[in-house]
């Protein structure tokens, strides 16, 4: 037997004012997964979200959850009775309502005693003790996050949906918070989208990454195949870092470009006189004193642990490479580099 | 999106876009019909008003506007400047003593003053007394003058314009201030060249508020016999009994009101691009003034506070004091409870079609419905006495088409349905104070931001538990404080309360009126206490505002 689904994007198109905002959109997160849309603002992500939650509805496609169509062709489950939890990046917890009161929001049925039960082990595990009987406006960024998340989290949901949670804080907090939601995510083993245009805070949060852009889903694969095996030319370009170089076919079917000559086995032999683009990623290029091929040092950026030198061989295309900064070269140095290139990534012009 | 969120609220979209556009059409009537009877044209009367007073009209009011802006500037600005910059003794006191006299209508402080100031006023008669003067021995201004006019109107007016200023001067970028700073200026050029400029959106909205209030007023300028056009309307109108030409002062005031008015939408416009970039908040360097610097600003504050709000409180309290036996009657009982009952059912109208509207606007993603229901509301800016015009003949013409149409086919007569009833009055009071409300309501609905709906209905709550639970919350702040500054401002209305009022209604506003144009001031000043006592409400909603503001400045 096939392992459950739990969220399911089967070929959905949304259209806002009339005009397309996404289309073709299909991917699937399993139970527990955590899975992350990517893509610069407006490529549709957020779109993809309000879809899964039941606020916008669908001109095709299907969407289910735990087997269980919520928006379909004639089906369509209203937001409230999806068991989706949301968290918004402006966190919009309801201001006339205390921390207690925010969290209690979806738990209109439940008892009192397992309410204030749940209320008590969200806020202890939230860490928002001395929060309790505050009010949003009294909260700083995180707190305000962690209650938000809190509040979802207690109607245990069957999907969790992040909208840009962590955009509005400032880097620690940031980093901290992702791993501290994607933890706790994890322990209940809920399943989750978010939705960021952050692709550090994509990595690290999820086992699977969406790349969109204008409306279609470019790749749906996990973080490592989605940095370095790229499949369409805006992925390569929207992650990470690194530059194109252009690239001919030899008559061995090989990728001769400025600096390396490259093997291939996805590019077809039929492509002889083509041009194309090799990615080629700054971690590709390792410093090697002994290596005949010689670049000149045009400028650097110095990155903390590591720095990032924009580098030039006579009369070639500039290159980029991340040396450990205990290197430090000066501007206009000749350094020796050779090219350690695992993944061979080349789009045809 | 948001189309969807919204939809069927408790009725279909499409019924709310119509009906809210068919209530602005209604709310509109006093306007389109002041416009269509100015239509007419009606040389005689105009040669004869050429002839004599239109002159003075356009002079008075001219003057009037222009004495009244001079005065609310620079006590407004001033003051604003003085108290956010600048700490000096009581100053924290005087951030929210200087919008006491927002409390009084201007006609009240003028009954006021008049009775200090006149000849037989206190102060004339000890000067009298004191270096034994004899009658037309001495000099002493009129009060009853333009100038007075311009002064009382000024003092009760300029908190408009504080308010404002001292708002921008808050939330303007501090790095702004301290750019200029660094670059060489001192306090001074600081002020006349950052401060000034950059708050002047905010001043202007201020004084444009101040001034179409001065547009409002009858009781002042019809008691210092000063012959503005408010003036010349009813006169027009009611003593030489020329509706058309009544009707095309009305519109003269109109084209003066939408003047100022979009002078003030402009730079409502320009002041949210001014204060974009201050997003955040951070401590304003206060300048400690001691000695005599701290007591110079202490008395720039003090003055406005005195001649606007203190010394006529206590001249009031005094006279109501000593005449309150004569005041206090059956009719003026009646009068406080016509006052209470009239300022409550517009009040409730005002916040239901407030609801209405700005839902609907909300609802619709159709802008030209958007920019009906924003027209709507611009009744504040309409005098009330060009309002009342506006009601009564289209009323008045509903009334006798009515009783014609009955007398003809039942003999029966139905004589004045509407333009003799209090609905006449209920609807001018809704025309001109519906944008307190949809302001109010407005501004707290757009705290309720579609994601925070999202999150609601994603907790469980269906549409109409998303409306109850989390909309009704969280618009009740708005719609009380809408509730008070609606009742306040209907409490203290005359013009349109004297025009259209039901033979024998009386209102608070109305016995003020009648006592003080008898000269009867002293019996007039315990309905003008009860009325300035109610004033004091929004007031006090207002300070309380600013001491947020003044948490969030710190």
């Amino acid at each position: 037997m096939a392992i459950p689904k739990t969220l399911k994007v089967d070929k959905i198109h949304c259209e806002y004012e009339n005009r397309a905002a996404v289309s073709d959109i299909a991917f699937e997160v399993k139970k527990g997964g955590h899975a992350a849309l990517l893509g610069p603002s407006g490529c549709g992500k957020t779109t993809i979200l309000k879809a899964v939650a039941g606020f916008i509805r669908l001109k095709s496609g299907e969407i289910s959850i735990d087997g269980k169509t919520v928006s379909g062709r004639t089906q369509f489950i209203a937001p409230e009775l999806r068991r989706v939890g949301m968290v918004f990046q402006e966190h919009a917890l309801f201001p006339h309502l205390n921390v207690e009161k925010n969290i209690a929001v979806g738990l209109r049925k439940t008892t009192y005693e397992k309410k204030s039960r749940l209320i008590e082990s969200f806020v202890t595990r939230m860490g928002l003790g001395s929060e309790r009987h505050k009010y949003p406006h009294e909260l700083s960024g995180g707190q305000a996050q962690r209650v938000a998340l809190a509040r979802s989290l207690v109607c245990d949901p069957a999907v969790m949906l992040l909208d840009e949670p962590f955009s509005g804080l400032d880097e620690d907090l940031r980093h901290k918070l992702n791993e501290e939601v994607a933890t706790i995510l994890k322990e209940r083993n809920i399943t989750c989208l978010m939705v960021t245009h952050d692709q550090e805070e994509a990595f690290a949060f999820s086992d699977k990454v969406g790349v969109i852009n204008e409306g279609r889903l470019q790749q749906w694969a996990t973080p490592h195949d989605i940095y370095h095996e790229p499949k369409t030319k805006f992925v390569a370009d929207f992650i990470g870092e690194g530059v194109f170089l252009k690239g001919a076919l030899d008559n061995d079917a090989r990728l001769v470009t400025d600096y390396v000559t490259l093997r291939n086995h996805k590019i077809k032999h039929n492509a002889q006189d083509s041009q194309f683009d090799v990615l080629l990623r700054p971690d590709d290029v390792i410093f090697d004193p002994l290596s005949h091929n010689k670049v000149r040092i045009i400028s650097k950026m110095f990155k903390g642990s590591q720095t990032l030198y924009n580098l030039q061989a006579e009369g070639k295309q500039k290159i980029q490479a991340l040396f450990p900064s205990h290197f430090d070269f000066t501007i206009g140095e000749m350094i020796g580099v050779r090219f350690e290139i695992v993944h061979v990534v080349a789009y045809q012009r | 999106m948001k189309n969807i969120l919204y939809q069927n609220i408790l009725v279909s979209d499409k019924f709310w876009s119509v009906s809210s556009v068919l209530l602005c059409l209604i709310l509109m009537i006093p306007l389109i019909s002041v416009i269509y009877l100015s239509l007419e044209s009606n040389w005689g009367v105009w040669h004869h008003l050429i002839k004599t007073s239109l002159f003075h009209y356009f002079q008075a009011t001219g003057l009037l506007l222009v004495g009244v802006s001079i005065i609310v500037f620079f006590i407004g600005v001033g003051t604003a400047w003085l108290v956010t910059m600048y700490d000096f003794p009581l100053k924290s006191s005087f951030e929210w003593f200087l919008i006491f006299p927002l409390a009084f209508p201007s006609y009240v402080v003028a009954y006021a003053y008049t009775d200090l100031l006149e000849f037989s006023g206190f102060i004339q008669s000890s000067l009298r007394s004191f270096f034994d003067w004899g009658v037309g021995d001495y000099w002493f201004p009129e009060i009853r003058s333009l100038s007075g006019a311009s002064i009382v109107m000024g003092f009760v007016l300029y908190p408009y314009v504080y308010l404002l200023a001292r708002a921008a001067f808050l939330e303007h970028s501090v790095s702004a201030l301290e750019a200029n700073r660094v670059l060489g200026g001192g306090p001074i050029d600081t002020f006349v060249r950052v401060a000034l400029p950059s708050a002047r959106p905010a001043i202007i909205v201020g004084m444009s508020l101040a001034l179409m209030e001065t547009m409002n007023d009858y009781g002042t300028v019809d008691f210092f016999a000063v012959p503005t056009l408010t003036v010349g309307l009813i006169d027009i109108w009611l003593g030489m009994n020329s509706l058309s030409s009544a009707a095309q002062i009305a519109s003269i005031m109109l084209g003066i009101v939408v003047i100022i008015l979009v002078i003030e939408q402009f730079s409502r416009a320009n002041q949210r691009l001014y204060q974009q970039s201050s997003t955040r908040f951070s401590k304003l360097p206060v300048v400690r003034l001691q000695g005599f610097k701290g007591l110079c600003a202490l008395s720039f504050c003090a003055i406005p506070v005195l001649i606007g709000f203190l010394i006529p409180l206590i001249i009031l309290v005094r006279l109501s004091f000593l005449y309150f036996a004569k005041t206090w009657s059956y009719d003026f009982i009646v009068q406080i409870g016509n006052s209470i009952l009239l300022s409550s059912i517009a009040t409730l109208f005002v916040i239901l079609i407030s609801l209405f509207l700005s839902y609907g606007k909300r609802l619709t993603q159709n802008r030209a419905i958007k920019v009906i229901i924003s027209i709507s509301k611009f009744g504040y800016g309409i005098p009330g006495a060009v309002i009342a015009m506006g009601v009564l003949i289209p009323f008045a013409f509903f009334d006798n088409t009515l009783n014609d149409w009955l007398d003809n086919y039942f003999g029966i007569t139905s004589g004045l349905v509407l333009s003799g009833s209090i609905v006449a009055i209920l609807f001018a009071y809704i025309v001109r104070f519906l944008f307190l409300g949809i302001g109010q309501i407005e501004s707290s609905l757009e705290k309720i931001s579609p994601t925070m709906d999202m999150a609601f209905r994603s907790l469980g709550n269906r549409k109409s538990e998303t409306l109850f639970n989390l909309h009704l919350p969280m618009l009740k702040g708005g719609i009380l404080v809408a509730g008070i500054l609606v009742f306040v401002d209907c409490m203290k209305e005359l013009p349109a309360t004297l025009i259209l009022r039901p033979f024998n209604f009386d209102t608070l506003a109305i016995n003020v009126y009648q006592y003080a144009s008898d000269e009867m001031l002293g019996e007039a000043a315990t309905g003008s206490l009860i009325i300035v006592t109610i004033g004091l409400l929004p007031v006090i909603i207002l300070s309380k505002l600013i001491t947020n503001s003044r948490k969030l400045s710190r």
